[in-house]
Parts: structure tokens; sequence; C-alpha cells
């Protein structure tokens, strides 16, 4: 119930804006290896090397939901970083250190002090956070949100 | 008085405006421009930067075709017309309205006018501008660095390279370069077919525009999805400086040039916004017609002080070589046994060996995911059990970070090269001049760019023979490209080559292979095999080639052939070493013809080497061979 509301809380966020945008609710909706979507094979890709059909973002492509003008909006960046570093984020919490996963830590507003035992904290509670059930971004971060409720030092990031 | 002078000044500009709103500016006489300071204005480089503007045949022209780029109907033709017309609009506007106001729309071109007139704002007000402020706020700029995508092998459209420049805040924590703002300059399309691309990106077909996204994005598009390392050029501009190209960026929203892959790409566009950041910079003048991302680069750090630092962010690929390389053998087979089953055991191997075949084997599951060499299906399971697993082993992180290569890309050989050559072609001496504009051969010093990656665009060699006094076009060479990527237990590339151009032949006027006789043939070949890395800075290949040829010294006009080509290449300090062998067989004629190549360049200093080629061409029992000696300088 409560990581439910949680998702609800989240994409509030965002909900204005969820038809525009395709990945519904600013990154919460990305899927855990989804791979690399709509690429073609890289000898006759047309590629980013001058073209960004498959970027999203952009003060030419006017706003898809969370951005203004290219910039994202300080409510989805959590959202929209981690869905877009999922896999990375999850490699750094396997190992309990990295950059992505320091992100992640900087963006909960995570104190330099405090650091440590979240990456210890979030890599003895890996399985639950990416228990297999949890396949979007959305359900990892309410995943993570409730292992830090429930510790003493993280609880008051977790909000 | 005043408005006695403020009319005057508007006449001078030729406005008529309703005395009503000239009536309630509270602009002095004193600070009015005189039609000499508007003249002045308009003659200045700074102008130009900002509203691109390019001189054509004695005038100048504005890259920017949208009317809505400019105040006045003459705008795109007629820097002087603009600026009168945007003096007009911003000193007429007596209540201008927040976000719409001139002043909001082009706020770098009013802050350069205000300033350059000094005109203050108690003297002229301007009107809030809160989107633009809330922009601002949000990448909340002080510094800027300017970002360089390497190539990667097998994407010819990605040898070149490819520039961004990433917006930094003041804040130094880890996370801020993640964090930061990136400006990329791309054309617009998601056009799929490859040759309607290259056709469209050559000839101006697709708009170009500015985009700005989260520089994690392209870290991400770039380090894991391309595999491509990206070096970081941290500039010395000022906050003042930055703050002044994000006010003309703003004016670029919505703005689009036709794109042109060679001339004005990424790269070009870039370099025209860096100009609007500090008046008197000049870089793209440089490039009058084309412009190679990493030449642009060198353009930007050869400006006096303009470099603070150096990063460099090793791709995906890049880091997992890096920990195949460093593993043991018995890690790397044990992370290859993991990939298939996430929770076997590791038997023999110490905790620390097993954390590291545990990463490991998700590092190179997960590139070979993203390069789709596994099913897309079964995968993602395997993959979430690997990570599983990995944090319930209580080891910490055993990843290291690949160091910087010795040369960045920056400092590698200049793109444009110059050779005279002295040799030997049958008994007959000759000397020669070879232009090669752009880019890199397999025997051009290797530091900077990508190992075993060639690409050579019009490469042109003349030569003359003094005993048959001869001017001769020995090759003309349209493209070449190699891309040798060395396979091993983990990446298994594909090499592939491919090239069309003219060159001199060993045959004689009625297509017969000739010892002595020369003709050219127009050729187009390509192949494609595998390379290994033997040893460190070696790089062998072998690959099955086909190749078309068509010359009125032909016996039908053309002839084909098809046959293996092996080679090795060598690399050390200051000397590159190439050999290769091949054969062609000509089922026309039923024959086999062959070649060895033997190459050597020493470099002399960063723009100077010596090259060395020998080569003998066979069939049959006849034979044919050159060697020369050729002076190269690199500009």
């Amino acid at each position: 119930m409560m990581k439910k509301l949680l998702v609800v809380a989240l994409l509030a966020g965002c909900s204005s804006f969820a038809m525009a945008d395709q990945d519904v609710g600013c990154g919460l909706g990305t899927m855990i290896f989804s791979g690399q979507s709509g690429l073609l094979p890289k000898v006759f890709a047309a590629t980013t090397n001058g073209t960004f059909g498959n970027q999203t973002f952009g003060i030419t492509t006017g706003t898809l939901g969370c951005e203004q003008d290219g910039v994202i909006s300080s409510r989805a960046k959590l959202s929209m970083y981690t869905g877009s570093n999922i896999e990375n984020v999850a490699r750094d919490m396997s190992v309990g250190h990295g950059d992505s996963l320091n992100v992640v830590a900087d963006l909960m507003g995570v104190k330099d002090q405090d650091k440590a035992h979240f990456f210890e904290t979030t890599k003895a509670n890996f399985g639950k956070i990416f228990a297999p059930e949890n396949k979007t971004t959305g359900q990892i971060l309410a995943a993570l949100h409730q292992v830090m409720v429930q510790d003493a030092t993280l609880a008051p990031y977790a909000v | 008085m005043p408005t006695f002078f403020l009319a005057a000044l508007l006449l001078v500009l030729g406005l008529v405006v309703p005395a009503t709103t000239l009536a309630n500016s509270p602009l002095a006489n004193s600070v009015l421009p005189s039609s000499a300071q508007v003249a002045q204005l308009a003659a200045d480089p700074f102008w130009r930067v900002l509203l691109y503007y390019q001189p054509v045949h004695g005038g100048y022209v504005s890259q920017a075709t949208q009317s809505d780029f400019f105040l006045s109907p003459q705008g795109r033709t007629s820097p002087a017309a603009e600026l009168q017309a945007t003096l007009q609009r911003w000193l007429g506007e007596t209540s201008p309205a927040p976000d719409t106001s001139v002043s909001c729309r082009f706020p770098a071109r009013i802050s350069w006018l205000r300033q350059r007139l000094g005109i203050t704002p108690e003297q002229h007000a301007e009107a809030p501008c809160p989107a633009l402020e809330t922009w601002l706020a949000a990448i909340n700029p002080a510094q800027a660095t300017l970002v360089f995508a390497s190539a990667y092998l097998n994407n010819p459209s990605s040898m070149f390279g490819h520039t961004l420049l990433r917006i930094d805040t003041p804040d130094q924590s880890e996370s801020a370069p993640l964090l930061a703002y990136a400006v990329n300059y791309a054309a617009e399309t998601r056009e799929s077919n490859g040759i309607m691309f290259a056709v469209k990106g050559l000839t101006g077909g697709y708009p170009g525009g500015f985009s700005i996204l989260p520089y994690y994005q392209k870290v991400k598009e770039y380090n894991d999805f391309e595999n491509r390392d990206l070096w970081e050029y941290q500039l010395t501009l000022s906050p003042a400086e930055i703050h002044r190209l994000l006010q003309h960026l703003w004016e670029m929203r919505g703005i689009h040039f036709p794109y042109y892959f060679f001339s004005d790409n990424c790269s070009y566009e870039l370099l025209g916004l860096i100009e609007s950041a500090r008046p008197g910079l000049a870089l793209r003048q440089q490039f009058p017609v084309y412009a190679i991302p990493v030449d642009t680069v060198r353009v930007v750090l050869a400006q006096q002080g303009l470099l603070k630092a150096m990063h460099y962010r090793a791709s995906s690929a890049t880091r997992l070589s890096h920990e195949v390389a460093h593993n043991s053998q018995a890690v790397n087979d044990a992370a290859r046994q993991l990939m298939q089953q996430p929770d076997a055991g590791t038997p023999g191997l110490s905790p620390v060996e097993h954390a590291q075949a545990q990463e490991t084997a998700y590092d190179d599951l997960y590139y070979r995911y993203l390069s789709r060499q596994v099913p897309a299906d079964s995968t993602p399971p395997l993959l979430r059990a690997l990570l599983v697993a990995r944090s319930q082993t209580d080891v910490p992180d055993q990843r290291t970070l690949p160091p910087q290569p010795a040369v960045d890309p920056a400092n590698g050989h200049a793109t444009s090269r110059i050779g005279l050559d002295a040799g030997d072609d049958a008994g007959r001496g000759f000397v020669g001049l070879d232009l090669r504009p752009a880019y890199h051969d397999l025997l051009d010093p290797p530091g900077g760019y990508v190992a075993g990656a060639r690409i050579d665009f019009l490469d042109t060699g003349l030569r003359y023979t003094p005993k048959t006094e001869q001017l001769r076009l020995e090759h003309f060479t349209l493209f070449a490209i190699d891309s040798l990527s060395p396979r091993n237990d983990f990446f298994k590339p594909l090499s592939w080559d491919g090239a069309m151009g003219l060159r001199e032949e060993p045959l004689d006027a009625s297509g017969h292979f000739s010892h002595s006789d020369r003709h050219p043939v127009s050729y187009a070949e390509g192949g494609a095999g595998v390379s290994i890395a033997p040893a460190e800075g070696m790089l062998c290949y072998g690959q099955l080639q086909a190749n078309l040829e068509a010359s009125p010294a032909l016996k039908q006009g053309w002839q084909d052939g098809f046959g293996p080509r092996l080679g090795c290449l060598a690399a050390s300090q200051q000397s590159q070493w190439q050999l290769e062998l091949g054969s062609l067989y000509r089922h026309e004629q039923q024959v086999w013809e062959s070649h060895a190549l033997l190459g050597w360049q020493y470099q002399l200093n960063p723009a100077q080497a010596l090259r060395l080629s020998l080569s003998v061409t066979a069939e049959n029992s006849q034979r044919a061979g050159t060697g020369s000696l050729v002076w190269l300088y690199y500009y």
C-alpha cells in the first residue's frame, strides 16, 4: 500500500504532462533492462553524430512533460536521472560504490557523512530494491524509499 | 527636449514612430547613439556573430532563414538594417511586456547594445523575463567544458568524432558534471535509411538546431550505447562570458539552419556559440570549407589560456577491456560461466576473485545485451540475478578506471597532410607530390586516434618521371576506410574495409600485366574479416576482399577479383610498421594477382615524418615493383 501511494505521489509531480510524455511520469515508467530501443544496426545507423531523432529533450522540440526549454523541473530530477541510468545505478548499488549511485544520493540530499551508510544499506538490501517484480524505475524508487524509511539514519532523506 | 532628440534619433534610424510612444521614454539625449555609432556597431564582428552573418559577394547573408530571427524585413541580408530595427524596437518599447519584449526574445543582442552604447537601466528600463530567468537559474551557469566524443569503430559516420558543450555549475561535487546541461547542435531527423541520410546530410536537406539536455543523457548515449570515449576540456571562460553565451543560446530556440555534414555541422555551429561568449573570438573563420570536429577542438584550445583542465571519461567497452586485461585467466573463465549461470560456484577462486568474476560477467553481458548479441527476452533476468549475487558477495568494488591514454585527441597529428616523395618505379626514378585533406591512415602516428581505424578522403598523388618527362596522376582516393577491431575472448567484432578511387596499375595498353607499363584504373573494393592484437601496440588482420576495376585499358573495359588480404601493424614510440600480403583471383583471365606491401613511418617531430614504402605486384611469373621515400608534413 505504502509503495503504491509513493508511486502515485511521485507520478503526481508530473501527472499533468503525462499524456505528452511517452515515458510516463518523468522517467518513472522506464523499464530496467529495456535495452536500446529503436536504434538501428550500427553501420548504417543515423547516429547521434549529427542527428537527434531519438532525443526527446531540446529547446527545439518543445515541452515533453518534465522539462521546460530543455531543463528538468526540480521535482522530476531524481526520477529522470534514475530512469535514464537505472542499469548503472543498479550496477553501483550491487557493489555499494560508484558515480551513478552517488548522483542518486546527492539528488536525495544525502549528506556526505551519511553516504557510506546509504551505499552500504542499499547494497545490503539490493535484492529487495531490485526484486524481480520491480520492473520500472517508479517501483524501484518506491522500494528504495521503503528500505530508507526503515533505517534510522536514512529515514529523514526518504521524503 | 529628450523627446526631440529621441525623435531625431529615430528619424535617423529611419523609423516613423507615433509621438506618444516616445513621450514616455526617459532616455537622455547624451546617450543617444549617433549615426556614426550605429554604423560602427553594425560593422562590428560581434554583431555578425550574434546574427550568423556570413560574407557573400561583398555583402552579408545570415545563415538563418526564418523571419522571426530578424526584426527588419531586410535583416537577413543587411546587418545595418537589422541593427537599426533592433534599436528602434528596443528603445521604442515604452512599457515592454514580460517575456515578449525584444530584450527577452534577444537578450544577448540587447545586452551587447546596451553595454556598447552605455545605456543604464535608469535611462531605459527592461521588462522582466521570468521564463529566461527561470531557465538560467535551473542551468546555473558558471563555467563551460568542451566535450569531444571520439570515434568508435564500425560506424563510418562517427569516425570524425562529435563535440558538445557542457555548461557547468559553480558546484564542485562529483555529481555536478553529470547533472550539468549539455548543449548539442544536430540535424533533426528520424531518417532510418542510411543512403538518404548520407545524401540529405551532405546537401543540407535536414534542419540543424541547438538542443539542451542533461549531460548524463549524453554520457549514457556515448559511453554506454555507442562505446565512445569522452574527452572533457574545461575552458577558462568566465561566468559573465558563459552567461552571455546562454543569453545567445536562448535566442536560438526554434531557429534552424540547413545542416551540412561536413561544413555547417555540429562542431562548426558550436564554435559559433563559443564565439558568442567573448567578443573578439574568431574561431569559425578557420573552417571555410569543412570542419572536422577534432580540428575545431584544437582551434578552441589554441586560444591562449582557454584550456583549464582535461578529463577522460572511458566508454563501457574501454572499461570492460581494461577489466578483462586486468583479470587473471581463471577469473575471466569463471566470468564466462557466470554469464550462463549466475549462481554457479567458482571453485578455486578467492572471494575477491569471485567478486571480480561476477563484475566482469555482468559488465560483459550488459555490453552484449546493448549491442544485441544476446537474446533480448532471456538476458534481463540473468543480468538482475548477477547483480543480486554480487550484492551478496562481501567484497568492495573491484572495478578500476582505465588509465587515460597518453595522447588526447586534440594532441593527435593534424588531419591534413602533404607529402613530397622520391622513388623508383620499374627502374624509372620519379618525384611526387601527395595531398591528403583528411584524416588518418594506418601508418600515421596513432596517438589520439582509434587504433586500427583508417579514414582517408580525397588523397591525391602526382608523379613526375624526369626520364620520360611525364606528369601523371598516380592515385586519387575518393575515400578509403579500414575498421580493424581486434577480437578477444570477450569481444568478437567484425573488421572491414571499403575504398573507391583511381590508381595506376601495372597494365599495358591491351590490359595485360606489365612489368614496366602503367595505366590508370578506377576501382571500388571492400572486404570483411577478423583482427587480433597479439601484443601491445600490434594488430594483425585477415580479410576476404572483393574488387571491381574499370579502365579503357582493360580487355572488356572492366575486371573483378576476389581473394584474401593478410597483414600486421605495429606501433612503437616513434615509428609505425605495416606489412601486408594479398591476392585477388581474376576469374576472367583465370590468374591470381598478388601484392606485397611494406610500410614504415618514422616521426621526426609532431608535424613531420619520413615514410618508406615498398610494394610488389605479381601475376604468374611477372613482377612489378615500386619503392619510395616520402617526407610528410601534417598541418
